[in-house]
């Protein structure tokens, strides 16, 4: 860890939220209230958010965003464009990427411990009824993208009511399928990937300290960004990536589905 | 449970197509009070000989009608292969004698429709033998629905999954003119299995296949089957015999409704046994659900409930028929609520 401190400010963010633990848990990072912040941290009403996005992408801060970025994917691709050209490191809260769990099997993916992979298979299935399935689906598709590096081609939906049901192929055959949503209780959290010479199967609601480590590892993918120059694996663009996917399928980064 | 025990005089079995699969029934037949082996018949002579002389010595036959004929015959056991169920099912159904038929109880919607009716129009009973409601996991899933544990199902997930590929390219199993395809061969399994879960009409297929083991393959080893059901739920099947390794066995259920979820994880049905050869699993012992099989069908035969009701099983090939069409036209297949 670099000793730099980067200053954050959590806009929208109760002191319960978990990413609030985690930001004041990280060593990279200093809270404040103050307009000067590094970083600020949103998780404002979907109303609201086009404009404090872009306000605060303007002021040159390095940002977090939670959701998507706007409701019209359009707009969210403008969001992202702007990001882009004003060089400041902006990322979804896409920590699932980071738990654990997940990190170690993309790295058993990449070096080609399951062979070539050729499906992928997700459920994330949470306790909190008031979750909306579209919003955790963003999370899933994002992990799904970087458990097996490939984009999103087409997608075939099945609203279920609490639960949604995504397919989805990519490039090479590959398909996906994702089951999210929640009910009481439950807490299944897991992907399962398929390859040419074996199948990996990953809990990621495992192990029990994983919930605030992915979060720390989303913040740490920001401070190295920020502090080294080197770009985030991830920017807004993954944000509109995800959000296409449920929204328009024809345009699911280059569907014709 | 009612019990087909119990009764005066056991029911006479013929057992027809003595291959692999009829071995377990035969052993389910002698292990039951209520059952007797009356006889057994083969296409093939050495075959039905060989079986003959290992069970006890029973009549063997080739022909269907001289088999059907002999004394002592009440009801059959019929495991040929899948595209010889319609001829001889259709003949058990004239002969007079109830059949319990290995699945899937046809390859087309037709010939399932078919012996529902010759069944039916004889007032015998016909049960196809979808040997998995009969495990444990299965009716423990069933039960868990049915008791309201989890509220209105909302998604269920099945998958069965295995590396194991028919021996060699002479596997009947392995010519969709045979089989019907996987999806008729084992998919109707997975199929009926969550439409009895979900206790809904299906109204919807959607499915994708894949030829994993080898491109030549005129089956798909992987199956995806998507089944939506008239009350907004759906299913996910999973039924692979073309995962690596090989040696993998692997089957996970997981029920998400509304009112809580149910699940049976692919490793939550075993111990895990550390030894010097390296980790693996060890599955639990389960009950034998082809005698839990026979029991129920000796049962319905003498009157009792038909847990399986052969327009089940016509469902399930339905439904099967439909996966297949999806898979060759990439769009999903509408079908009518059984
Ligand atoms: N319930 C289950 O879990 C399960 C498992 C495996 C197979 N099966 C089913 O069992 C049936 C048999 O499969 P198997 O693996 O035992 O096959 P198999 O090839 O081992 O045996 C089939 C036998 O039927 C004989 N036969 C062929 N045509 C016949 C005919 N017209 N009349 C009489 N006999 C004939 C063959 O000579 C052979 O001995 C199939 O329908 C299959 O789908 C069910």
């Amino acid at each position: 860890m670099s000793a730099r401190r980067l200053t954050a400010r959590l806009v929208g963010l109760t002191e319960q939220h978990p990413y609030t633990a985690a930001v004041r848990a990280h060593a990279g990072f200093e809270l404040t209230n103050s307009d000067d912040a590094d970083v600020v941290v949103l998780a404002v009403p979907l109303a609201d958010r086009p404009a404090a996005v872009e306000q605060t992408v303007k002021a040159g801060k390095h940002t977090v965003v939670h959701g998507v970025l706007a409701e019209d994917p359009d707009q969210a691709a403008e969001l992202a464009a702007l990001a882009q050209n004003q060089g400041t490191v902006c990322l979804p809260d896409y920590h699932v990427r980071f738990q654990p769990a997940v990190r170690a099997a993309r790295a058993a993916v990449a070096a080609g411990r399951v062979g070539l992979p050729w499906n992928v298979q997700g459920d994330l299935i949470s306790s909190d009824t008031a979750a909306k399935p579209a919003s955790l689906a963003v999370h899933a598709i994002d992990t799904v993208r970087a458990l097996t590096g490939l984009p999103v081609r087409t997608v075939r939906r099945t609203d279920a009511g609490s639960v949604l049901l995504l397919l989805l192929t990519h490039d090479h055959g590959v398909t996906s399928t994702l089951a999210v949503g929640h009910a009481p209780g439950a807490a299944t959290h897991r992907y399962r990937i398929s390859g040419s010479h074996g199948m990996l199967d990953v809990d990621a609601s495992k192990p029990a300290w994983a919930g605030g480590a992915s979060m720390a590892g989303l913040l740490t993918e920001l401070h190295t960004a920020v502090v080294t120059d080197r770009p985030a694996e991830l920017s807004l663009d993954d944000a509109v990536a995800a959000q296409r996917v449920l929204t328009d399928v024809r345009t699911a980064e280059g569907s014709t589905a | 449970m009612e019990s087909s025990s119990g009764y005066d005089r056991p029911v006479g079995v013929l057992v027809v197509g003595t291959g692999a699969i009829a071995e377990l029934h035969l052993a389910a037949v002698h292990a039951h009070p209520g059952a007797t082996l009356a006889g057994v018949a083969d296409l093939v002579p050495v075959r039905a000989a060989a079986a003959a002389r290992a069970h006890g010595g029973v009549p063997w036959d080739t022909d269907l009608a001289t088999a059907l004929a002999r004394p002592g015959v009440d009801a059959v056991i019929a495991c040929p292969p899948n595209d010889a169920h319609a001829e001889v099912g259709l003949a058990v159904a004239a002969a007079g004698k109830h059949l319990l038929i290995e699945k899937p109880l046809a390859t087309t919607v037709d010939d399932a429709d078919r012996l529902v009716a010759a069944f039916a129009d004889h007032g015998l009973t016909l049960t196809a033998a979808h040997t998995h409601r009969h495990y444990d996991y299965a009716r423990a899933v069933h039960a868990a629905i049915a008791d309201g544990t989890v509220g209105r199902p909302r998604l269920i997930r099945l998958s069965v999954l295995g590396g194991w590929i028919w021996p060699d390219w002479r596997a009947w199993v392995l010519d969709p003119a045979r089989s019907g395809g996987h999806e008729l061969h084992n998919g109707v399994h997975l199929l009926d299995l969550v439409t009895w879960w979900m206790g809904d009409d299906p109204v919807r297929v959607y499915a994708r296949g894949r030829k994993q083991t080898a491109a030549e393959l005129e089956i798909h080893d992987y199956l995806e089957l998507v089944v939506e059901f008239a009350g907004g739920g759906v299913a996910v099947c999973e039924m692979s015999r073309g995962h690596r390794p090989a040696t993998l066995g692997y089957r996970d259920v997981l029920v998400v409704g509304d009112g809580g979820s149910y699940a049976i994880p692919w490793d939550g049905a075993a111990a895990t046994l550390f030894g010097e050869a390296g980790t693996a699993l060890l599955p639990v012992a389960e009950s034998d659900g082809f005698a839990t099989q026979l029991d129920a069908w000796l049962t319905a035969i003498r009157g009792g409930p038909d847990p399986m009701p052969a327009t089940d099983a016509a469902r399930a090939v339905v439904l099967a028929v439909a996966a297949r069409e999806s898979i060759a036209t990439g769009a999903p297949v509408e079908v009518m609520a059984a």
